[in-house]
């Protein structure tokens, strides 16, 4: 899984939506999109320990990416299904293109663990993934050997890329683009938040789920390296292992699931993503040329 | 509005891309002149204070604690401020206060 990489793609995805659909995708719809499935699947991976007795799921990568399991919250089919639920509902595509892309980027994110997530369910059950970290949550680690095991692999990484992103458009964190791109897409929404924020504190709520993915990589990096006092191999180490080399770190036991061959997986996953987009982006003009036309 | 100015307002259904929209109806940042500094500032302090607290209360690095978090530090904490700073410590010269019967 995928740790503040989805607190960032939020951003990137904010801060790279085609031309002419910017200022009209709501920001909530994006952060929505790309919490859903983890709020759908991740609460019972981890589970709960009451009074000594562990409550959750008995393997959590099953039950988090597989099927049968809740590996279908992390499809594209499944992000679609609520997505043309929100239509029904409200009949607002615009709406609905940024609960799609912000679904798409979590989705296609985490094909980059070694379970992978079920991109074509469900035409296909196999999970495609790119193996490029190992996926470890479990149930005796829990969420810490998780943690400890992503900021000491590949995983690490793909947080730093996906706040570089962010960096290098950094004008989607600014004060100007939340005005004229955020608050237009939204203005029911930030209006009520005005009643009880000022625009400062309506900014940092803007903000704050990036301020969160950049706090949540310190932290946890820091604490995997410096603090943790994890046993590996028998030894009792100061802080966990680096390994940055592919499917890593060694000292977890990478799991998998059926899956497709990972050198079809990235260029299918990244057209796959394009295909999404530019769909999206086709829905979006469609749907503005309708409002145009009616407006006058 | 005093120090609260409001900044312009925008119809909800207004057609509004492609060009500068305000926030409706949202009170501006008292001092906005001077709040990127300021702001600069309580933007790292929450940064700080939740890292160092997050490495050994980790039920707080939360998807809701964090973001709220942040807020709280540029809502909150300003507030406070300019509520310790209006108190003055000691009474103003000529003030109402009891001093007891004259000599």
């Amino acid at each position: 899984m995928s740790w503040a990489a989805h607190q960032f793609e939020i951003y990137a995805v904010q801060g790279h939506l085609p031309k002419r659909l910017r200022g009209r995708i709501s920001f909530f719809a994006i952060f929505l999109g790309d919490f859903t499935p983890d709020f759908l699947a991740k609460f019972w991976v981890y589970g709960i320990t009451i009074n000594g007795h562990h409550y959750g799921s008995s393997e959590p990568y099953r039950w988090h990416r597989g099927w049968p399991g809740m590996g279908f919250t992390h499809t594209l089919f499944f992000g679609l299904v609520v997505a043309g639920a929100i239509w029904l509902w409200k009949r607002n595509a615009i709406w609905l293109i940024g609960y799609v892309l912000g679904y798409a980027a979590h989705v296609i994110t985490d094909v980059n663990d070694s379970i992978g997530t079920m991109l074509v369910f469900p035409f296909h059950l196999s999970n495609w993934s790119v193996g490029t970290w190992a996926y470890a949550a479990t149930i005796k680690g829990g969420k810490y050997l998780d943690a400890g095991a992503y900021y000491s692999s590949l995983g690490f990484v793909m947080d730093v890329f996906w706040l570089v992103v962010v960096l290098l458009s950094w004008r989607v964190l600014t004060r100007e683009f939340w005005r004229t791109q955020v608050v237009p897409a939204d203005p029911r929404v930030w209006a009520w938040l005005g009643r009880f924020l000022d625009e400062r504190g309506l900014l940092a709520l803007y903000r704050g789920t990036f301020f969160y993915g950049v706090c949540r990589l310190v932290a946890w990096t820091t604490w995997a390296h410096l603090i943790a006092r994890p046993v590996i191999a028998g030894v009792r180490r100061h802080g966990y292992p680096w390994d940055l080399s592919w499917g890593g770190p060694w000292w977890i036991t990478a799991v998998h699931l059926d899956q497709m061959p990972p050198l079809v997986v990235l260029p299918a996953a990244v057209a796959l993503f394009a295909l999404v987009f530019w769909g999206l982006a086709q829905v979006g003009n469609r749907a503005l040329d309708r409002e145009e036309a009616r407006t006058g | 509005m005093g120090d609260f100015p409001r900044v312009p307002s925008v119809h909800p259904g207004g057609r509004t891309a492609g060009r500068p929209v305000y926030l409706p109806s949202v009170k501006a940042s008292r001092g906005a002149h001077r709040s990127v500094p300021v702001d600069l500032y309580l933007y790292s302090a929450a940064a700080v204070s939740y890292v160092v607290l997050g490495l050994y209360n980790r039920w707080l690095l939360d998807w809701i604690i964090g973001p709220l978090w942040l807020v709280a530090w540029l809502q909150v904490v300003p507030a406070l401020g300019r509520r310790l700073l209006r108190r003055p410590a000691v009474p103003p010269a000529g003030s109402a206060r009891p001093t007891g019967p004259p000599a």
